[in-house]
């Protein structure tokens, strides 16, 4: 086991250094990562601190990233903001596996009528546009707490996971070992965690990290409307007070987004390097 | 078959509305406080101006009751009336012509874009130009739309000044008219460029897989075989199987376009159904949200019926009758 795991992580090293892309994606994930674990070492100053009279001044030396309307530096918002994206899509990825994990998981094992039942909800819950279920929520639990957002993201996205959790439950459903398992008398309980399961957890792995992607950007438009945590620096916070400010102080609004996008961008090259390297048909 | 067909779509359909609505519904009212408080803490109105409100929106009745009663009057036409006394149905129904209009015209230009572009990569796999393309897409498929939207207004309306800035703030107030259709096209075109440009990547690369997975087939090896040019192969037998995956896409990710075009409404400013229902939420104008979730749902629904209906047509496997619904 030891040796097969040393073999793969090898050939993982070696085919990550292969492409330019996938290194500089895995860079920019590590950067952003360690900003957001360790933000209080890199943020030059408190995200939420003022600097009276210094509102909305452009990038200089001091406030590398310029200041916002009531005088916070960008930078350090934007390096705190870090944690919170990947505070709340993290939270959401794990709402969204409880929730599709075990439906998906029964949906494809029993097929016939639990199928039938859990599918066609999850159909019911694709039908409604995710932005209008998020908008209704957030608003109306008055939430702007990161914990209303993560729920609801989860609640509202996991539809898509169940479903790939079936399709492939099903496919592992008719090989030989379940079937040798049941003639063998295990429960159904035991030959899912232990024979389903296992065959499963790369593509979930793979879709998780696309979610990942997903969640910073919802998180970013849900802050952008204006329905985020006011006290809390998010990267969409600074999106929506920037907005205000456009043709004066259009850094607010620029370099978050950047960020946004090297992030979301660095996920799905890792996703897509991740398939790859998995072997596997992800559509 | 085709009408029958139709008739019990539109049959089924009637469930997932009531599922969808009463979800919807039903969160308005976990919700703490009271919309009627919410418009009167502005006004400072007495106690029994509160008592007559609440009771004409019917507030007074159990929530059950309440749902019930909504859901009566909807599929007789009525959608109830707005905090601010307009019914909701003709709040509704001019935004709806402008939120399709947005829509479809983007739409169909990013379907143009990537079956023309995705093609062209898939079948030059591993080119430069393929490679250059699909980085493209990647790169615009990670770019958030509504930032795309603000960098958009910030070039070409703050800095160049060849679009209107009329279009920043929240605002509801602003019906644009369609006095000169130059001066609609000023408006219409900024969210129109931002939507094709989120839109065409997720395209692009389906296109792109689906006709790398179609150049194997036998009938493309015949046709190459038969001296076939380039462009014949590409664009009439590889395209037409192509198509198929990109249907089912859009067939499934009905909600996700609307969601994307009622933010990049609320980013311009453009009077459709998006900018209702979020000044709505924030308000919490229960039966404008309500009314235009309905809408919203109703509309989803009757576009994947149309799609059902393409897509027959593109794949010649799949007939209406049987045992497909």
């Amino acid at each position: 086991m030891q040796n097969i795991n040393r073999g793969f992580s090898v050939i993982l090293i070696r085919n990550l250094k292969r492409s330019k892309i996938t290194m500089f994606a895995t860079g920019w994930i590590i950067i952003i990562l360690v900003l957001s674990l360790f933000p209080f070492i890199f943020a030059p100053y408190n995200p939420n601190t003022t600097f009276a009279g210094k509102t909305n001044m452009p990038p200089s030396a001091s406030f590398i990233f310029g200041t916002d309307y009531v005088g916070r530096d960008v930078l350090s918002q934007i390096i705190w903001g870090a944690r919170t994206s990947f505070f709340i899509a993290l939270g959401a990825v794990i709402i969204e596996l409880i929730i599709a994990l075990p439906i998906g998981l029964l949906a494809g094992y029993f097929g016939s009528w639990v199928d039938q039942l859990f599918m066609r909800f999850a159909d019911a819950i694709l039908c409604i546009p995710t932005i209008v279920l998020l908008i209704v929520a957030v608003t109306l639990f008055r939430a702007q707490s990161e914990i209303s957002i993560i729920l609801v993201m989860g609640l509202v996205n996991w539809p898509w996971l169940a479903k790939t959790i079936r399709g492939e439950t099903l496919r592992v459903r008719e090989e030989d070992f379940v079937i040798a398992a049941k003639s063998l008398g295990f429960s159904d309980f035991y030959i899912i965690r232990n024979h389903v399961l296992p065959n499963i957890i790369s593509p979930i792995i793979v879709i998780s990290t696309f979610d990942m992607a997903w969640f910073i950007l919802y998180e970013a438009t849900i802050s952008f409307i204006g329905l985020g945590n006011p006290t809390i620096p998010s990267w969409g916070r600074l999106l929506y007070v920037g907005r205000g400010f456009l043709a004066t102080a259009p850094w607010i609004t620029i370099f978050p987004g950047i960020f946004i996008m090297l992030t979301v961008f660095s996920i799905n090259i890792l996703g897509d390097f991740l398939s790859d390297m998995l072997a596997l048909k992800i559509t | 078959m085709l009408k029958r067909y139709i008739l019990i779509r539109l049959l089924l359909a009637i469930p997932t509305l009531i599922i969808v609505t009463s979800l919807i519904f039903l969160l308005l009212h976990l919700a703490p406080g009271n919309p009627i408080d919410v418009l009167l803490a502005a006004s400072r109105g007495s106690r029994e101006v509160r008592e007559v409100l609440i009771r004409q929106f019917g507030f007074d009745k159990p929530w059950h009751i309440q749902y019930f009663l909504w859901l009566y009057n909807t599929f007789t036409g009525n959608l109830g009336i707005s905090l601010h006394g307009i019914p909701v149905i003709s709040l509704i129904t001019p935004r709806v012509w402008y939120t399709l209009e947005l829509m479809l015209v983007s739409q169909f230009i990013s379907v143009f874009l990537a079956v023309t572009f995705g093609a062209l990569a898939g079948y030059k796999r591993g080119s430069k130009l393929d490679k250059t393309l699909t980085f493209l897409a990647l790169l615009g498929y990670s770019i958030p739309d509504f930032w795309l939207g603000l960098i958009f207004i910030l070039i070409f309306s703050v800095i160049l000044g060849w679009f209107p800035v009329g279009a920043f703030s929240l605002g509801l107030s602003e019906v644009i008219g369609f006095a000169s259709i130059i001066e609609h096209l000023k408006y219409l075109i900024p969210p129109l460029t931002v939507l094709v440009i989120a839109c065409t990547p997720y395209y692009f690369r389906l296109l792109r897989s689906s006709v790398i997975g179609i150049l194997d087939a036998d009938y493309i090896t015949m046709a190459k075989a038969k001296g076939a040019s380039d462009f014949i192969i590409i664009y009439k037998h590889t395209l037409k199987n192509a198509l198929i995956p990109l249907t089912t896409a859009v067939g499934t990710s009905l909600g996700l376009i609307f969601g994307g075009n009622y933010i990049i409404e609320v980013v311009f400013a453009w009077p459709g159904l998006g900018t209702l229902l979020v000044s709505a939420a924030l308000a919490r104008d229960y039966w404008v949200v309500m009314g235009v979730s309905f809408m919203t749902v109703l509309l989803i629904i009757i576009s994947s019926i149309i799609i059902d209906i393409v897509y027959a047509y593109i794949n010649p496997k799949i007939r209406f009758g049987g045992a497909e619904y």
